[in-house]
């Protein structure tokens, strides 16, 4: 949070950094809750992946607690250029980081379920490599808030490119399961959905760097983000 | 901004009423207005911004010549109302402020009855021939200017009398008794409640669809209220100028943004 | 907690709100004491102005009242009117000495009458005023058909019965006094008993014309009312719209510059110049070079003129200063024009403080003394002035004359001269208050 342009109230300066303290905490829970799933997924760890499940309440306060403040910043202060846009990306910001966490809770589930079924392989792995890779993006992508680094947040939306790759290669491994031995098929729907979900929590940091630029420069992205998820396109 | 706007805010269709083209003034050696160049569009309003001391009322005051009155103010550049200089030397002050009439900041009703504050515009141009086309123009005005309703049965009362929303609602129907064709305002609302404020600001808006309206505002949530394009005056120079919203959301220039911001810049 | 607050100073004992420290009360007293200064000057001017007035009333208002002769009058026909023509030019033509010798005769013949007896008849006689034969003449005159009968008048008495009525004469003075004798008080203690003298209200003070040294019961004010009459009406037309429209050209139009700094200044030091210089440049400019006649009201209008402008200059410029500027700029603002602006909206905003330092002006000319001397105004005149041309005299100009006369009669007329003069300027306030007061009712 650069500050070495202050505002003549400093009440209003303590304001917007208290809710982008609020963002930072969100994201550091997220974070952990990606990986930590990913974990659980991997080690077959029931009880981690039911700590990731509980978690996420917290998540969702915080959130609660950033619209409150943001709406209170709006009332009180009026903010206008800058201090308009930051309260607008902290908004935006925060939903993405609470579908995150949604996420990243729903991912504990599935691990939870999965603990009981025989292994994909080594599919798990790859899903951690992947989780990995996002929380990554993820932390770039609210690093690059907290700097207002444009540079960053750009970087962050080409690389969604690789997760999105990771997915597809995901995709067709599970595809492989599935056609060798339907029993897999419960087991495959579940990572499947897992992976499924992880490549929105990329989608999700890639719409925060996006938020970043806005804040900095004032304009969205003109050009198009740059997408490698061609499961949903037209049949290969 | 792109212009695919839902709500009706045409800007940039209307043809350009003010033109001022690199404007210089000079209270004696002090340099008020640097090289000001602005086109105010037709039936519009254009809101003036900026921190005290930094030329947009005196700007203002040189659109209908009101700093003649001070005898050390010296203006530089051209000043063209639908093309005409306004500064020629044929041009009569007078005249010229019939066309372009003015609100001050204090709301300043002439201590007078509300009929002769609204027609005494009227009368001493001589625009009516007889006493029921006066009483027209009074009683339009005043519906104008959305005081019809709170005066009509007290024409006759002080305008002195009323609130100080009503007393400036009161100097807005003499302002365009006179039928201008652009309407200076200086601070309108600076003495005024909120809903007295809302009020004027409604006006305004109406207003817009006949004059076209120039406001100076200390309060950016004004001009972001009722303008449709801002101008930033920084030091006597502009700083910036454009569409209101892109003022107000991602101003171009950082001393645009620390501004409207609050910042200390 | 401790009670040692952060900074390690001492135990700080919250100050009640119910116990004034000691730099409160100081200032309290402070207060009271300026208060009470304020008081005491109020009360010392409003003692003097009170004793001011209790001493011109006391010493003034009995000029108000005039001993009065009342006793029936034949007018015989063989001494007023010879011919029996009733012919008016030739009633004219008897003279006072007549007049004089038929009120005597009337008189000893009421005293008579009263069963009153006398020692000398000149005792008695010598109690007319030598205005009365005249005042009898105008009755006569006046209605010539009196001629022939006997009519109930009321004349003068000689100014010492009214100074013995009034306490001024006593024995002790008529002793040494030539014009009465104590005997002759004793002879008008009788009259007043049987109702021939009395103090009747004074007409003739406040309307009559002045007279002569020897007659302070027959002087009056008529004509220094008039002089300053003619002179108020003559400096308000004259000096109030040179003096606004002086005022407005400086003010509103005229460029600030070297030059209206220097006539500025001078307006000012025209305020302060003593008024005997005016009454100096009075008789050189408008009587020795203009040739207006001397001791006229309208060169002395002129003079106090002279004299006023300043101070309605300056009370102009300032009042047209003190309308906000904001009423200039909406008037500018919706198109007026300079001329229009002025007349139509600073112009009567101005009015009140206008009517009140014309008011003040006026004021100050009504009492001004010294120039009106310098310009001859102190004569003698004896005929009410028709027009502003024919020589007049002023109210304090005869309470200055008045008072520097010998007989103790005429300070009890010039004390009475004051009052007229007091009662003039309320007048002319009240007038000016309520003209103000429709100013200001008109918004």
């Amino acid at each position: 949070m650069t500050n070495d342009n202050p505002h003549i109230a400093s009440a209003f300066d303590r304001d917007l950094e208290a809710v982008q303290a609020l963002i930072m905490k969100m994201g550091g829970l997220v974070e952990t809750a990606l990986l930590d799933a990913a974990e659980a997924l991997v080690t077959r760890d029931e009880e981690m992946a039911i700590r990731v499940r509980n978690g996420d309440n917290a998540v969702d306060a915080l959130e609660e607690q950033v619209n409150a403040e943001c709406a209170r910043l709006i009332a009180l202060r009026a903010p206008n250029a800058t201090d308009l846009r930051t309260v607008l990306t902290v908004m935006k910001i925060a939903s993405s980081l609470e579908r995150c966490g949604d996420y990243a809770k729903n991912l504990g589930k599935r691990a939870m379920v999965l603990t009981q079924m025989a292994p994909i392989g080594a599919t798990a792995g790859s899903v951690r490599r992947m989780a990995k890779a996002v929380q990554l993006l993820l932390k770039d992508a609210l690093d690059a808030y907290i700097a207002r680094d444009v540079a960053l947040a750009a970087d962050v939306r080409l690389r969604d490119r690789e997760v999105d790759q990771m997915y597809n290669a995901l995709f067709r491994e599970f595809l492989t399961h599935m056609l060798e031995d339907p029993r897999n098929i419960t087991a495959c729907m579940h990572l499947h959905f897992i992976a499924k979900n992880i490549e929105r929590v990329g989608d999700h940091a890639t719409g925060i760097a996006e938020q970043v630029i806005y804040l900095v420069t004032g304009k969205h992205p003109e050009d198009a983000r740059p997408k490698a998820d061609v499961t949903s396109g037209p049949a290969e | 901004m792109n212009d695919m706007r839902i709500v009706e805010r045409t800007v940039d269709t209307h043809d350009v009423k003010i033109d001022a083209k690199d404007v210089n003034v000079h209270y004696g050696t002090s340099h008020a207005l640097k090289g000001v160049s602005v086109a105010i569009p037709d039936k519009t309003v254009t809101a003036f911004i900026g921190p005290s001391g930094c030329g947009k009322s005196t700007f203002l005051r040189c659109l209908n010549r009101m700093n003649d009155t001070i005898a050390s103010c010296r203006v530089d550049g051209l000043i063209a109302l639908d093309g005409e200089d306004i500064y020629d030397r044929r041009v009569d002050p007078v005249q010229l402020r019939a066309k372009v009439g003015m609100v001050f900041q204090k709301p300043n009703p002439f201590p007078k009855s509300i009929y002769d504050n609204v027609s005494y515009g009227p009368k001493i141009h001589g625009l009516t021939r007889n006493k029921a086309e006066l009483d027209e123009i009074v009683e339009s005005c005043l519906k104008k200017a959305a005081l019809w309703n709170e005066v009509k049965d007290r024409l006759h009362s002080p305008g002195t009398g009323l609130s100080g929303g009503q007393q400036q609602r009161l100097c807005i129907a003499r302002a365009i008794a006179t039928s201008p064709e652009v309407l200076l305002m200086d601070e309108p609302c600076s003495a005024l409640d909120p809903i007295a404020t809302a009020q004027v600001e409604e006006l305004i808006d109406e207003l817009r669809s006949s004059f076209s309206v120039v406001i100076v505002t200390h309060s950016m949530q004004q001009a972001a209220r009722v303008s449709q394009r801002t101008a930033f005056f920084h030091l006597g120079n502009l700083v910036e100028y454009g569409e209101t919203g892109q003022i107000f959301t991602s101003p171009q220039d950082p001393r645009t943004e620390s501004y409207i911001s609050g910042r200390i810049g | 907690m401790t009670d040692i607050s952060a900074n390690g100073a001492a135990p700080q004992v919250r100050s009640s709100i119910l116990v004034q420290d000691v730099k409160m009360r100081r200032r309290n007293a402070a207060e009271t004491r300026f208060k009470s200064y304020g008081l005491i000057a109020i009360a010392i001017s409003l003692a003097i102005l009170a004793l001011m007035l209790f001493t011109i009333f006391r010493d003034g208002i009995s000029s108000f009242r005039q001993a009065q002769l009342t006793f029936p009058v034949e007018l015989s026909a063989g001494i007023l009117d010879p011919n029996g023509a009733r012919n008016p030019a030739d009633l004219a033509k008897v003279t006072t000495v007549g007049y004089g010798r038929v009120l005597d005769v009337a008189l000893l013949k009421a005293l008579a009458d009263k069963g009153i007896a006398l020692d000398d008849p000149k005792q008695a006689t010598a109690l007319i005023s030598k205005a009365a034969p005249a005042q009898l003449r105008n009755i006569v005159l006046a209605n010539p058909a009196q001629i022939g009968r006997t009519i109930e008048v009321e004349v003068l008495a000689l100014g010492r019965v009214d100074g013995y009525f009034k306490g001024r004469v006593t024995r002790e003075t008529a002793e040494r006094d030539p014009q009465i004798k104590p005997v002759q008080l004793d002879l008008i203690d009788k009259m007043r008993g049987a109702g021939l003298v009395a103090l009747h209200f004074n007409w003739n003070f406040i309307f009559g014309t002045d007279a002569s040294e020897q007659r302070p019961e027959a002087a009056g004010l008529g004509i220094a009312l008039i002089g300053s009459a003619y002179m108020m009406l003559l400096v308000v037309v004259l000096s109030l719209p040179i003096g606004v429209a002086a005022s407005i050209y400086l003010e509103e139009f005229a460029p600030k510059n070297r030059w209206t700094d220097l006539i500025e200044v001078n307006i000012s030091n025209l305020a302060e110049v003593p008024s005997i210089v005016f009454g100096i440049l009075g008789l050189a400019i408008f009587i020795n070079f203009a040739q207006f006649p001397m001791s006229s009201s309208l060169v002395g209008a002129l003079v106090l003129t002279l004299m006023t402008l300043p101070t309605i200059i300056i009370a102009t410029r300032a009042s047209l200063r003190a309308v906000p500027p904001s009423i200039r700029d909406a008037a500018l603002g919706v198109g007026a024009s300079k001329m229009q602006t002025v007349f139509h909206h600073v112009l009567p905003l101005a009015m009140p403080g206008i009517l009140t330092g014309t008011i003040l002006g006026l004021a100050t000319a009504l009492g001004e003394t010294a120039p009106l001397l310098l310009i001859g105004m102190v004569a003698f005149v004896t005929n009410y002035s028709a027009t502003p041309l024919d020589p007049a005299t002023a109210l304090p100009v005869q309470v200055y004359s008045w008072a520097s006369r010998a007989d103790p009669a005429f300070i009890e007329r010039s004390n009475g001269a004051i009052i007229v003069l007091l009662a003039f300027l309320v007048v002319m306030n009240v007038v000016a208050i309520l003209l103000r007061r429709r100013f200001e009712t008109r918004w």
